[in-house]
C-alpha cells in the first residue's frame, strides 16, 4: 500500500506485492520466479531451507577443494592400511552386525513413529477437550502396553 | 527477516515482481551465509578453545593459551592445520560413503541452525513446523555416522558407528516426548510460536509451567546429551575403548568436519533446550527497535551459552557410562517416564486452565523448588570443595 504511494501510483492499483507489507503473515503469492514464490510465505517457508542444505553442501566441498590444493600429497603403501597400531588388521572388520542393534532399530521405528502420531494431536490440543484427551489416552494406554510386553520379553536387556 | 526485507525494498521503492524475488533470494542467501560465517563456524571455534580451558581449569592444567590473548584464535590455527594437512582415504574403503560422510553430518547440524531464532525476527525460516523440522535434520548425523563407520575398514570404526546409531536412535524416543509434552503446552511446534507462548519471568516459561515439565526438562536435556554423543554418552567415541571411534580414520579436514559438527551441535542442544523451556529470546517490555532486537539475542546468547558451559562442566565432571546401563537408563528409566510427562501435562492442562490463580502459584511454588534445588546444589559444591581442599592445588587459569 505505502509502496504504491510512494512511487506515486494510483492508489486503486494496488500490487499484490505491495499489499504484503500490511498483511502480517501473507500466503502463497503467484510470481514469476517459482523457486521464492512457491515457499508460500516467502521468508517463513522451505525456500530458505533447500538455500541452506545447498550452502551446508558447498562449504565443506569447497574446502576440501582447498585442502587438496594446499594440503600435503605423500603416498605411501602404509598409509593406506586400516589403522591398528601397526600391525596388520587380525580379520577383517566388516562382519554379521550383533542383532541386538537391529532389535533397537526395530523398536525405534515402533516407539518413533508413535511419538510422531502424537504430535499433531498436541498442538490442537486445547480445542479437542475431553475426547481429545481420552483418545489419546486410549492410544498411549496401548503404546505403554507395547513397552511393557517388549520389556517382559527381555528385548530391552542388553547383554 | 521478511520485515526487514519488506523495508528494505520499500526504502528502494522497487515494485517489479522480480525486483523483489531477487531481493527476497538475495536476501535470504546474503542470512544464510553470514549465519555460517558469523554465528556457526567462529562459535564452534570459540566453544571448542572454551571447553578446553574449561577442561583444563576443572583439572588443573593450563590448556591451549598461546595462540592470541590466552588463546583464544586457537581454533583458527586448529582449522588452518587441519586443511593444511593430507586428505586420506584407506585402501580398502568404501571411497563413496566414506567421502559422503561427513557431508551429511555437517549438512544436518547446519540444516538446524536454519530455524533456530535469535530474536523475535531474526530467523532464517519460522517453519510452522519447527520443531520437527529440528528433529528430522540432526537425524542425518546419525546416519553419517553409520556410513563413516561402515566405510572405513577398520573395526573400531564400525564398533563406533552401531553404538553410535543405536545411542541416537535410542535417544530420539525420550527426547521426542519430552518436547512433546512442550508442543502440548504451546499448541505449536513453530520454535518462535513456542517462544510466543512462555514469558519473560522465570515464572512463565515452559520448565516451571507444571511439575511434569519440570522434571521433563532434564529427560530431554540428558537425551540431548546423549543425542550429542556428550559424556556421560560419549561411548561412540570412547577414546580409552575405541581409539577415535567412527572417525578413526578420517584425517585432514574430513576429520575437522566431525569435529566443527560436534561442536556445533553444542549450540544446536543448547538453544533446543532454551527454546522449548527455558523462554527463548523474552525480554521484559523496557526498549523497542533496535534496542528491543539487541536485548533479545542477549538474552537468548546467555541462556544458550550457561547451557553449553553445563553441557561441558557434565562432560568433565561425570565418568562415561558402560552400554548396557546407557541402554537400561533409556529405554527402562526415559521412556516410561517421558510418556508419564506427556499424560500428565494433558491432564494439567484440563485442570488447571492456563493463566489462573492456581497455575501462576504453582508456578512460582516450582520457581521455589528450582531455587532451592540450585541452592542445595550450590552449598554442596563449596562443603565438597571445602573437604577436598582445593585452594592447595589452584592454579590460576589466566597465567
Amino acid at each position: 500500500m505505502r509502496a504504491a504511494r510512494f512511487l506515486g501510483a494510483p492508489v486503486g492499483r494496488v500490487r499484490p506485492a505491495a499489499e504484503g507489507f500490511s498483511r502480517k503473515r501473507s500466503g502463497a503469492r503467484p510470481g514469476p520466479l517459482p523457486f521464492v514464490s512457491s515457499c508460500g510465505d516467502r521468508m517463513n517457508g522451505y525456500a530458505p531451507l533447500i538455500l541452506v542444505v545447498v550452502l551446508a553442501l558447498i562449504t565443506p566441498a569447497m574446502l576440501l577443494v582447498v585442502s587438496s590444493l594446499l594440503g600435503a600429497k605423500r603416498t605411501e603403501r602404509t598409509k593406506g592400511e586400516p589403522y591398528e597400531c601397526g600391525i596388520p588388521q587380525p580379520a577383517p572388520p566388516r562382519r554379521a552386525v550383533p542383532v541386538k542393534y537391529y532389535l533397537v532399530a526395530v523398536l525405534f521405528l515402533l516407539f518413533d513413529v508413535e511419538a510422531v502420531f502424537l504430535y499433531p494431536w498436541a498442538v490442537v490440543y486445547r480445542r479437542l477437550g475431553l475426547f481429545g484427551f481420552v483418545e489419546m489416552a486410549v492410544f498411549l494406554a496401548m503404546l505403554v502396553a507395547g513397552l511393557v510386553y517388549v520389556w517382559k520379553r527381555g528385548a530391552l536387556e542388553w547383554d | 527477516m521478511q520485515q526487514l526485507l519488506d523495508r528494505f525494498i520499500e526504502s528502494r521503492g522497487w515494485t517489479g515482481d522480480w525486483a523483489i524475488e531477487l531481493v527476497y533470494f538475495l536476501g535470504m542467501l546474503f542470512f544464510a551465509v553470514a549465519l555460517l560465517l558469523v554465528v556457526v563456524t567462529p562459535f564452534t571455534g570459540i566453544v571448542s578453545w572454551a571447553e578446553r580451558r574449561i577442561a583444563a581449569r576443572m583439572q588443573s592444567r593450563v590448556g591451549p593459551n598461546r595462540v592470541g590473548p590466552q588463546g583464544i584464535l586457537q581454533w583458527a590455527a586448529d582449522g588452518l592445520k587441519c586443511i593444511l594437512k593430507e586428505d586420506l582415504i584407506p585402501e580398502d574403503a568404501d571411497r563413496i560413503l566414506f567421502t559422503a560422510a561427513p557431508y551429511l553430518v555437517f549438512c544436518g547440524l547446519f540444516g538446524a541452525f536454519a530455524v533456530l531464532p535469535f530474536s523475535e525476527h531474526l530467523v532464517i525460516a519460522d517453519l510452522d513446523a519447527g520443531a520437527f523440522y529440528v528433529m528430522a535434520i540432526t537425524s542425518l548425523v546419525p546416519l553419517g555416522i553409520i556410513m563413516s563407520g561402515w566405510a572405513s575398514n577398520n573395526k573400531w570404526s564400525l564398533l563406533g558407528g552401531m553404538r553410535s546409531a543405536a545411542q541416537i536412535i535410542s535417544y530420539e524416543i525420550p527426547a521426542a516426548l519430552s518436547l512433546l509434552a512442550v508442543v502440548l503446552a504451546a499448541g505449536t511446534l513453530s520454535l518462535q510460536g513456542i517462544i510466543r507462548a512462555q514469558g519473560w519471568s522465570p515464572a512463565d516459561w515452559f520448565l516451571f509451567r507444571n511439575p511434569f515439565l519440570f522434571t521433563g526438562f532434564f529427560y530431554f536435556f540428558v537425551a540431548n546429551l546423549a543425542e550429542g554423543n556428550r559424556t556421560p554418552f560419549d561411548l561412540p567415541e570412547a577414546e580409552s575403548e575405541l581409539v577415535a571411534g567412527y572417525s578413526t580414520e578420517y584425517s585432514g579436514m574430513r576429520f575437522a568436519f566431525f569435529m566443527l559438527a560436534e561442536w556445533a551441535n553444542l549450540y544446536v542442544v543448547a538453544s533446543v533446550v532454551n527454546v522449548a523451556f527455558l523462554g527463548g529470546w523474552n525480554v521484559p517490555p523496557i526498549a523497542e527497535g533496535v534496542v528491543l532486537t539487541i536485548l533479545q539475542m542477549v538474552v537468548f546468547a546467555a541462556k544458550s551459552l550457561v547451557l553449553v558451559f553445563v553441557i561441558i562442566w557434565v562432560r568433565w565432571t561425570l565418568p562415561r557410562l558402560r552400554v548396557d546401563q546407557m541402554m537400561l537408563l533409556c529405554w527402562k528409566y526415559l521412556v516410561p517416564l517421558s510418556f508419564l510427562n506427556v499424560l500428565g501435562t494433558a491432564v494439567w492442562m484440563m485442570i488447571v486452565p492456563e493463566g489462573s490463580a492456581a497455575g501462576r502459584v504453582a508456578s512460582w511454588l516450582l520457581v521455589l523448588v528450582g531455587l532451592s534445588l540450585s541452592g542445595l546444589f550450590g552449598l554442596r559444591v563449596r562443603k565438597n570443595l571445602k573437604d577436598a581442599d582445593v585452594g592447595r592445588l589452584y592454579l590460576n587459569p589466566f597465567s
